[in-house]
């Protein structure tokens, strides 16, 4: 994606709700669908990294903290 | 001398003849005046020696006199009443006697009354008449009325140097361990010239008044003639004036003279006036010693009730605490248990909507369909699904898995399915 370096969590996540809205209307034109549908998984693909990485930082976090104690 | 005589005569022959002229005499009565060298009492009568001095003290006459029982008492009686002690040696009497000789027992005088008042005399009468003029001046209780400082260190002696009295005072002191201030005004102390010499120290002090705290006056023990002059007006004045409080120590226990009565403090002897003072001292650390001990007592008790009160503050301190951090430390605990839960719940929800959106997504991409060989109908893009949109002239696009087909309609046939 272009925009990949600026791009954040919560973008992504409104960018693929908005996806998600047009996907799921009946009338949407098709070529715009196929479109939609390749950014939708991209956009998924990057949400999942992130939450991966936020997943392992905050277990090291906990991990750490439990130690300190 | 005259030459060995013939004729002799037997002693008792010899003192009948002194007394037969002693008895045609009727005794030679008459009133003498003497001193008491010595009274004893045997079986009621009172035997008693007499004897005169002159003015340095040597005896100059002697002789035995008696009192016979049946005059004794009450002649004695009549002398302690006037002169308030008993007949006792070392007092001047004037007796009406009698002389009598016995072969036997010698020469002596039968005494047959006696004049108080000449005992009483110039000694006594003079004291009391000191004693009266004081009185009448208010002078007598003037220094009694004056207090020896709780600590009196500063000591005006008025005394004789060298005399024994003197001497024993200032060891008494001395060894006492205080350190005193003393200084001595010498005086005279017996015989003539004595109060105006005592007088005259007594002024002196006065006028240094401010570098004493009390003033001893002191002398040992001596005769009556010696110790005569303590009963003397002067001297009196001279203590009971005094801006300082005196202490007065004269003579021996039995002494008693008019500096005595009007002195603030009056003690038995000079010894008696050093205890005196050191007992000041010994009084005050008592009071010191007292006062310490109540106090340290009073700082220990509270030491230890506040080292109690301390120790309770600790207990309850250290329980509170340790309630606090095991409440605290559980609160944390869940937390950090609710968070971590949280946390992992919060991405996993996340990621279930994801994977939603990617099911959804999936379903809705159409490749999939095609991949199956089905085609999908659009008609200017947009998907057909209603069959009624198809006439003849309409142009249609067919997408397949390889591609797509754009045709015209015609010969439109349209078979719509019955709902059942």
């Amino acid at each position: 994606m272009e925009e990949q370096k600026d791009l954040t969590y919560e973008k992504a996540i409104a960018e693929l709700e908005a996806i998600v809205e047009r996907v799921e209307d009946k009338n949407a034109p098709l070529d715009k669908l196929e479109e939609d549908i390749k950014k939708g998984m991209a956009l998924i693909a990057f949400c999942k990294g992130q939450l991966r990485g936020y997943k392992e930082r905050i277990s090291a976090i906990m991990e750490e903290n439990s130690e300190e104690k | 001398m005259p030459k060995v005589c013939q004729k002799y005569i037997t002693l008792s022959a010899y003192l009948g003849q002194v007394k037969a002229v002693m008895e045609e005499a009727d005794g030679f009565p008459g009133w003498v005046v003497c001193e008491l060298a010595n009274v004893s009492w045997s079986r009621g009568h009172c035997y008693l020696e007499l004897v005169e001095t002159d003015a340095a003290g040597a005896v100059t006459a002697k002789a035995r006199g008696t009192i016979w029982s049946y005059r004794a008492n009450a002649l004695s009686q009549a002398f302690e009443r006037s002169c308030g002690a008993p007949l006792r040696k070392g007092i001047k009497v004037m007796l009406y006697v009698q002389s009598q000789m016995s072969e036997l027992y010698g020469f002596s005088l039968n005494v047959l009354d006696m004049d108080p008042s000449y005992t009483l005399g110039d000694l006594e009468a003079k004291k009391q008449a000191t004693l009266k003029r004081l009185e009448e001046e208010d002078l007598l209780e003037r220094n009694k009325e004056l207090e020896v400082p709780t600590l009196p260190f500063r000591i005006a002696i008025v005394s004789a140097e060298g005399a024994a009295g003197f001497g024993d005072f200032m060891k008494h002191l001395s060894d006492s361990g205080v350190d005193f201030v003393t200084e001595l005004f010498s005086a005279l102390m017996q015989g003539e010239g004595a109060p105006e010499s005592i007088a005259a120290a007594f002024g002196q002090i006065e006028e240094r008044s401010g570098e004493f705290d009390a003033v001893a006056f002191i002398r040992g023990g001596g005769s009556n003639l010696d110790l005569a002059c303590f009963d003397d007006y002067l001297i009196a004045r001279s203590i009971a004036m005094c801006s300082l409080p005196v202490i007065s120590g004269i003579g021996h226990e039995r002494d008693n003279h008019v500096c005595d009565e009007v002195a603030s403090v009056r003690v038995k002897t000079p010894t008696g006036a050093a205890d005196f003072i050191i007992g000041k001292f010994a009084d005050a650390y008592a009071s010191l010693q007292d006062v310490s001990a109540r106090l340290f007592e009073g700082v220990e008790e509270a030491l230890a009730s506040f080292e109690n009160a301390l120790e309770k503050l600790s207990g309850r301190f250290s329980s509170s605490l340790r309630n606090y951090t095991e409440v605290r430390g559980e609160t944390l605990s869940n937390l950090k248990f609710r968070l971590e839960r949280a946390a992992q719940g919060n991405i996993d929800e996340r990621i279930h909507w994801l994977d939603r959106v990617l099911t959804l997504l999936q379903g809705a991409d159409p490749s999939r369909i095609l991949d199956r060989g089905y085609g999908i109908v659009t008609i200017c893009g947009q998907k057909v699904t209603d069959i009624s949109s198809v006439s003849d002239g309409v142009r249609l696009t067919i997408m397949m898995k390889d591609g797509k087909v754009s045709l015209t309609a015609k010969d439109v046939v349209i078979e719509k399915k019955t709902e059942q």
